[in-house]
C-alpha cells in the first residue's frame, strides 16, 4: 500500500515532451498525475502522452486526458496519446468517444 | 286252600253214611275253628248251633277218639247238639305227627249211638283228614318258606349293594344316595330322605328324593318333625298313615302332601352311640313293616352311619390337610412377602382357597388414627367393595369393628344372624350376597386389625374349623408385625434419601425458580400430588409463583399472583406461617373459598406450608390433590424439612442470582453482537456461561473484517470471575478491536494489548489467541498468549494443534516478547478457537481434553460451522456442567467454488485500488475469461469510485462503508455496488455522466436503485466469451 499507484516518466528536449504513464489511474492519484503532467508540459510545443503501460484508468482518466488535450490546444500545443488496441486504455477512450485522439504507434 | 275243599267233601260223606251232623275243626293260632260242616237236618235253628260252635276251647280237645252222650256232656257246644236232637257224638282228633290238629265230631239222633266200631271208622276218617291237612300245610310252609328266602336273597343283594356302594362313597352326599337309592325299591317306599347332623342342633338334608324341593334344607333338632324325633329319642318311629303322623307331628302339610300317604319309617344313625344324622322313607301302602323290612332299614341306617362316621373322618381328614398346607402356604408366602400389603394379600389369598370363602380381608388402623382401620388387602367377591371403602371406623357398628374394639372373634352363620346383631354388616351383605361373615382381630405392635371372611353360603364354623382361623390370623399377625419393622425401616431409609436427593438437586439449582421447580418436582413426586407451586413474597401485599409444577388437570389452575389477604390456602401457610391443609372438598370450600373457587371441583384437598428464608418467611408452597388427602403428620414433617432445604436453596440463590446477572449481563453486552462476514469464510461463534457456580467472567472472543477482506479472529480468557472480570475482558475486547488495524501482526498485536491487561480487582492474568485469516489465500497468520492452541481440522480429517507462535499470558509487562507462525489452510478448513472451559475437565489431564476435542470435532468436519460449534458444545460440555465459561469460534475455509466475492471497504479513494486487485483475483480464480473479468474490474472501478466520490457529500453519514459483490448466476456474474449515499444527479463536472455511459457499455444490464439508506447499483455479465466474428 505504499507503493503509488502510478509512475511517471518524463522526457523533454527542444519543446517536446514526452510523457510516459504507467499503473493505474483512478480517483485516488487522477488529479495529481493532472497536475503534475500540466506541470511537465508547460511552455512545450509538442506532447506526447504514452497510456500503454497503464493497466487501469477509468473515466477519470479519461477527463485526464480531456482536460489535457483542452489546455494544450489553447496554446496551440500538439498532443499526441500512445494508446493502442491492444492497450487497456483504448477501450475506455473508445466507450468514451474521444476519436480526435490519435491512437497512438 | 286245598284241603278245605276235602274237608267240605269229608263231611258230606260222613253225613251221608254215619252221622246225621259232623263237623271238622281245627287249631288257628290259640282256638278252634270249624273249617267243615254238613248234616241232615232242616228243621232245626243251625245258626244258634253253629253259633254254640264259636270260641270252643282248645282245651276240650282230647287226644284219644271219645263217644260222648251229648245230653250229658259238659261241653256247652256239644251239649248245644241236643238241642237239635242228637244224642250222642263221636269226638276224634286230628293228629298227624305227633301233634293234634284239631278234631273230627260225628252226631246222630239214633239210639243206642256209637259204638267202639264206629270209632275205629271215625279215627280212620280223623286219620286220612289229619293227613291231608299236615301235607297242605306242609306245603304250604315250604312255599312261605322259599318266598321268604327269595326276598331274603333280595334283600342280601341290595345290602351287597349298599356295601358296595358305600365303599365308593366319598361324602355324605354320595352315601346318601346310596342308601335312598336303594332303601326306596326295597320298601316300595316313594320318597326317601338322609340328614346329617350338623353340630349339635341341627340335622341338614344331603339327599330328598321323592319332595321336589319341599323339603327343608335343615331342621333345628328340635323341630316337631318325625324325623328329627327320631334322632331325639334314638329310636325307630313307624307310622301308619298320615292321619296318624298329623296327630303327633307339627309337620307342614305340604310335606304330608308330597310324601307317600302310608307308611313313614324314621330311623336315627348312630354309631358307638353318637347320633350322625337320620334317615326316613313314606309309602303309599299302608301296611306296617315286616320283620324283614324293618330288619332292612335299621341294616341300611347301620350302614349308612358307619359310612357317614368315615366320610367324616375322611373329610375331617382331607380339610386337616387343606389347612395344614394352607396354613404351609401362608407361612412361605409371608416369608418372601416384602409389605405389609404382601402379607395381607398372601393371607387373603391362601385363606379365600382354604375356607372356600366368597371373599377375605385384612384391614388395620393406622399408627396416627387408631379410630380408622384401612383395608391392606382384598381377595374375593368383596375385593371392590374393600376398595371402594378403604377405611373402617373402628367405632362402627359393624361385626369387623365389633371384633376389633371387643378384640373376640366374632360368627354370623347366617343372614339372620348378622340382622340380628350387625345390621349394618347385613346391609352390605345382602346387596353383595353374602351370607356367612367371620372377623378375626389382629394385633401388630399398637396398631389393631382384623381378618375378615365372608361366604356366600350360610355356615356354621365347626370349632376346628375356628382353629384354623385363628391360626390363619395369628401367622397373618406375625408376617405383619416383620412387614412392618421392615417397612419402617425401608421408610427412614427412603425419607433419608428423599432429603439427600433433594439436597444434591437443590444445590445445582443457581435461580429461585430453579430452586422452586426442583422443590416442586421432588414434594409432587412425594406425596404424589396433582400439582403445586412455590410462592413468593415480592411486592407488598402479593404473592408471585417461582414454580409452579405438576401434570395433574390442577396445573393450570395456579395462579401467577394471589393476594396475601384473603382466602387462598398459600397465602393462608404465608400469613400464618404455618402448614395449612384442607383434607376435603367441604373442608376447602368452607376455609379456603378463594383457593376452592379458583381450581374448581378439580380440587378435593391441599396442603400448604410457608416457606422460610434466612429466618423470614419469605413466602409458601402449595401442593393441589385431585383426590380427597390427608397427609400423615410424618409426611407433613419431611415436607417442612423439605421446604427448609427449599429456603435454604432459595437464599442461596438468591446470593447468586444478584452478582450472576449483573456480571452475566455485562459480559453479554460486552460480547460482540455478530460475527464477521466473508463469502469466503463461514464464521460462528458461542458463549455459554458457567451455570452452576459463580463463574461468570472473563471469557470473551471477537472477530472482525479488515478493509483488505482478511478477517480477525480472537478469543481470550481473563482468569478471575464475577463482575471485575467481566470488565476486564470488555476492555481487553476493545482494545484489540481497536489496535488490529495499527498492528503489523498477530505478535505485535498482543504485545500492544499486553498494556490493556492490567486492571483492578481480581485479574490475575489473562489469556488470548488472535489470529488474521486471508480468505482468499488461506494463510492463517497467528499468536497465542498461554491460550490453549487453534485447532485446524481439514477436509480428509486430519487435524492440526497450532502450536507456534506462542508465549506468556497477557500480564501488563511490555518486555515479553511475542512470536507468531504461519500456516497455509486448504480451502475446506475447519478452525476452531476456543477458550479452557471447553476441554478442562477436574481431575483430568488437559491433553485428554484436547484429544476429546479433537475427536469430536473430526466427527463433525463436515457439518456447517454453526453445526459443529453446537455439536461440540453439546458433547464436550455435558460432564464439565460445573465449569467454566465456554468461548467457541469456529470458522471455514471455504473452497474456492463455493465463494461469491464480497468486499467491504471504507469509502476512501485510496481504497479503491484494493477492491480492484481483490476482485481481479477472484475473477482469476474462478476462471473468468480475461475480456469479461476486464469489463468487470472496470464497471467495478467506476461504480466504487462513484459511490466513495458522490455517496458522501452530505453530512454525517451512518457507515461510511462502500459493499461490493460479485456472484455467479446462471451464467453470468452480478457485480452490486452499494453504499450508505445518496447520488447526485450529475451536473457539475461534464465528465459526470461518463461514469454512468462506461458502466451501461460494459455490462449487459444495468440498474441503479436509490433509497433513502443508500443506493445500490446492480450490473450483469454473461461469462462465456462471444466467439469473435
Amino acid at each position: 500500500m505504499n507503493e503509488p499507484l502510478a509512475t511517471l516518466h518524463v522526457e523533454r528536449e527542444d519543446g517536446v515532451a514526452a510523457v510516459t504513464v504507467r499503473g493505474e489511474i483512478d480517483l485516488s492519484n487522477a488529479d495529481e498525475l493532472e497536475r503534475r503532467i500540466d506541470e511537465v508540459t508547460e511552455g512545450m510545443r509538442s506532447v506526447t502522452v504514452d497510456l500503454r503501460a497503464v493497466s487501469y484508468m477509468d473515466s477519470r482518466g479519461v477527463r485526464l486526458v480531456h482536460q489535457l488535450s483542452r489546455r494544450l490546444a489553447t496554446t496551440g500545443t500538439q498532443l499526441k496519446v500512445l494508446a493502442p488496441d491492444s492497450s487497456f486504455a483504448a477501450g475506455v477512450l473508445r466507450l468514451t468517444g474521444l476519436p480526435e485522439l490519435e491512437p497512438g504507434e | 286252600m286245598a284241603w278245605e275243599g276235602a274237608f267240605a267233601e269229608l263231611a258230606r260223606l260222613a253225613v251221608e253214611s254215619v252221622a246225621e251232623w259232623c263237623s271238622i275243626e281245627i287249631v288257628e293260632e290259640s282256638s278252634l275253628e270249624t273249617v267243615a260242616l254238613a248234616h241232615r237236618r232242616t228243621d232245626v235253628d243251625l245258626d244258634a248251633v253253629a253259633a254254640a260252635f264259636l270260641g270252643l276251647d282248645v282245651a276240650e280237645l282230647h287226644s284219644a277218639p271219645e263217644v260222648v252222650d251229648v245230653a250229658d256232656s259238659t261241653s256247652s257246644r256239644l251239649a248245644s247238639l241236643a238241642s237239635i236232637g242228637l244224642r250222642s257224638a263221636l269226638v276224634t282228633p286230628l293228629a298227624a305227627r305227633g301233634r293234634i290238629l284239631g278234631r273230627l265230631i260225628l252226631a246222630t239222633g239214633e239210639r243206642p249211638g256209637y259204638d267202639d266200631r264206629d270209632a275205629v271208622f271215625a279215627a280212620e276218617l280223623a286219620r286220612r283228614a289229619a293227613l291231608a291237612l299236615d301235607t297242605a300245610r306242609l306245603y304250604d310252609a315250604a312255599q312261605l318258606a322259599r318266598h321268604e328266602a327269595a326276598l331274603a336273597a333280595r334283600d342280601a343283594e341290595r345290602l351287597q349293594e349298599v356295601t358296595a356302594g358305600l365303599a365308593a362313597a366319598a361324602t355324605t352326599a354320595e352315601i346318601a344316595d346310596v342308601i335312598i337309592n336303594q332303601g326306596i325299591p326295597a320298601l316300595s317306599a316313594t320318597t326317601g330322605i338322609l340328614g346329617v347332623l350338623d353340630g349339635a342342633d341341627e340335622l341338614r338334608f344331603v339327599r330328598s328324593i321323592g319332595y321336589g324341593d319341599v323339603f327343608p334344607d335343615s331342621l333345628s333338632l328340635d323341630a316337631p318333625w318325625p324325623i328329627t324325633a327320631a334322632v331325639r329319642e334314638r329310636t325307630l318311629i313307624e307310622l301308619r298313615d298320615v292321619p296318624e303322623r298329623r296327630v303327633q307331628y307339627a309337620v307342614p302339610e305340604h310335606v304330608w302332601t308330597a310324601s307317600g300317604k302310608g307308611t313313614l319309617v324314621a330311623v336315627p344313625l348312630v354309631v358307638r352311640g353318637r347320633a350322625l344324622g337320620a334317615l326316613g322313607f313314606t309309602r303309599e301302602d299302608a301296611a306296617p313293616l315286616t320283620p324283614r323290612e324293618r330288619t332292612l332299614v335299621e341294616t341300611l341306617a347301620r350302614q349308612a352311619a358307619q359310612a357317614l362316621e368315615r366320610a367324616q373322618l375322611y373329610e375331617a381328614d382331607q380339610k386337616a390337610r387343606v389347612r395344614a398346607e394352607g396354613l404351609q402356604r401362608v407361612a412361605s408366602a409371608i416369608a418372601t412377602a416384602a409389605t405389609m400389603g404382601d402379607v395381607a394379600d398372601a393371607v387373603a389369598s391362601e385363606a379365600l382357597t382354604v375356607l372356600e370363602a366368597a371373599g377375605v380381608t385384612v384391614i388395620l388402623t393406622e399408627d396416627e388414627s387408631p379410630t380408622r382401620a384401612r383395608v391392606l388387602a382384598s381377595r374375593g367377591s368383596v375385593a371392590s367393595h374393600a376398595h371402594g371403602e378403604p377405611t373402617l371406623d373402628v367405632g362402627a357398628g359393624t361385626l369387623t369393628a365389633e371384633a376389633i374394639r371387643a378384640d373376640t372373634a366374632l360368627y354370623a352363620g347366617s343372614l339372620e344372624e348378622l340382622r340380628a346383631r350387625w345390621p349394618l354388616s347385613a346391609a352390605v351383605a345382602e346387596r353383595l350376597g353374602l351370607n356367612t361373615s367371620a372377623s378375626i382381630p389382629l394385633h401388630v405392635g399398637t396398631r389393631r386389625g382384623a381378618l375378615s371372611i365372608v361366604m356366600a353360603e350360610p355356615k356354621r364354623f365347626l370349632p376346628e374349623e375356628r382353629t384354623f382361623v385363628d391360626l390363619l390370623a395369628r401367622s397373618c399377625e406375625q408376617g405383619l408385625i416383620r412387614a412392618s419393622l421392615y417397612e419402617a425401616e425401608r421408610h427412614a431409609r427412603a425419607r433419608a434419601q428423599l432429603l439427600h436427593g433433594l439436597a444434591a438437586a437443590l444445590s445445582g439449582a443457581l435461580e429461585p425458580a430453579d430452586v422452586g421447580r426442583v422443590f416442586l418436582d421432588h414434594a409432587l413426586d412425594f406425596v404424589q400430588a396433582g400439582s403445586g407451586a412455590l410462592m413468593l413474597a415480592q411486592r407488598p401485599g402479593e404473592l408471585a409463583a417461582a414454580a409452579i409444577g405438576g401434570s395433574g388437570t390442577t396445573r393450570s389452575r395456579w395462579l401467577e399472583r394471589i393476594p396475601v389477604e384473603g382466602g387462598y390456602a398459600v397465602a393462608a401457610a404465608y400469613r400464618d406461617g404455618r402448614p395449612v391443609a384442607a383434607r376435603t372438598r367441604a373442608e376447602l370450600e368452607r376455609e379456603f373459598p378463594q383457593t376452592a373457587r379458583r381450581f374448581g371441583p378439580l380440587l378435593h384437598a391441599i396442603c400448604a406450608q410457608p416457606i422460610v428464608v434466612g429466618g423470614v418467611t419469605a413466602g409458601a408452597f402449595g401442593l393441589a390433590f385431585e383426590d380427597e388427602r390427608e397427609l400423615a403428620p410424618d409426611d407433613e414433617r419431611l415436607l417442612a424439612t423439605m421446604a427448609a432445604l427449599c429456603g435454604q436453596a432459595i437464599e442461596r440463590a438468591r446470593l447468586y442470582e444478584s452478582e450472576h446477572h449483573i456480571a452475566l449481563r455485562l459480559q453479554r453486552a460486552l460480547l460482540p453482537e455478530h460475527v464477521a462476514r466473508h463469502p469466503g469464510v463461514q464464521i460462528a461463534a458461542r458463549y455459554v456461561s458457567g451455570m452452576t457456580t459463580m463463574e461468570v467472567g472473563g471469557d470473551w472472543y471477537d472477530t472482525f473484517s479488515f478493509a483488505d477482506g482478511r478477517i480477525g479472529l480472537a478469543v481470550g480468557d481473563v482468569v478471575g470471575h464475577g463482575i471485575e472480570a467481566a470488565a476486564s475482558m470488555g476492555r481487553l475486547r476493545s482494545a484489540l478491536a481497536a489496535l488490529a488495524p495499527e498492528a503489523e501482526g498477530p505478535a505485535d498485536l498482543l504485545t500492544r494489548l499486553d498494556g490493556f491487561a492490567a486492571g483492578p480487582g481480581d485479574v490475575d492474568f489473562a489469556t488470548a489467541s488472535y489470529a488474521i485469516l486471508e480468505p482468499t489465500t488461506g494463510r492463517l497468520r497467528y499468536a497465542s498468549a498461554a491460550h490453549p492452541p487453534i485447532l485446524v481440522v481439514e477436509p480428509s480429517g486430519d487435524t492440526r494443534w497450532l502450536e507456534g507462535g506462542r508465549s506468556g499470558p497477557l500480564l501488563g509487562a511490555v518486555d515479553e516478547v511475542r512470536g507468531e507462525a504461519t500456516v497455509d489452510l486448504e480451502p475446506g478448513s475447519l478452525v476452531l478457537l476456543y477458550s479452557d472451559g471447553l476441554v478442562e475437565r477436574r481431575g483430568e489431564l488437559l491433553t485428554d481434553g484436547l484429544a476429546r476435542l479433537e475427536q469430536a470435532a473430526r466427527e463433525l468436519r463436515d457439518a456447517s460451522v454453526e453445526e459443529v460449534c453446537d455439536g461440540l458444545l453439546e458433547s464436550l460440555r455435558v460432564d464439565s456442567e460445573l465449569g467454566d465459561d465456554i468461548v467457541l469460534v469456529g470458522i471455514r475455509l471455504l473452497p474456492l467454488t463455493a465463494r461469491g466475492f464480497r468486499h467491504v471497504f471504507p469509502a476512501r479513494p485510496e481504497e479503491l485500488r484494493r477492491v480492484r486487485a481483490a476482485a481481479r483475483r477472484w475473477l482469476a480464480e474462478h476462471d473468468v475469461p480475461e475480456p469479461v473479468a476486464q469489463d468487470l474490474v472496470l464497471a467495478l472501478g467506476e461504480a466504487c469510485a462513484n459511490a466513495v466520490e458522490h455517496a458522501y457529500v452530505d453530512a454525517a453519514p451512518r457507515r461510511a462503508d462502500v459493499e461490493v459483490a460479485i456472484e455467479e448466476r446462471a451464467g453470468e456474474l452480478v457485480l452490486t455496488v452499494r453504499d450508505a449515499g445518496r447520488w447526485r444527479t450529475p451536473e457539475s463536472r461534464d465528465d459526470r455522466g461518463m461514469g454512468s455511459t462506461i458502466m451501461r457499455a460494459l455490462s449487459d444490464w444495468l440498474s441503479f436503485e436509490q433509497r433513502e439508506d443508500g443506493t445500490t447499483v446492480t450490473m450483469r455479465f454473461r461469462i462465456r466469451a462471444e466467439v469473435p466474428a
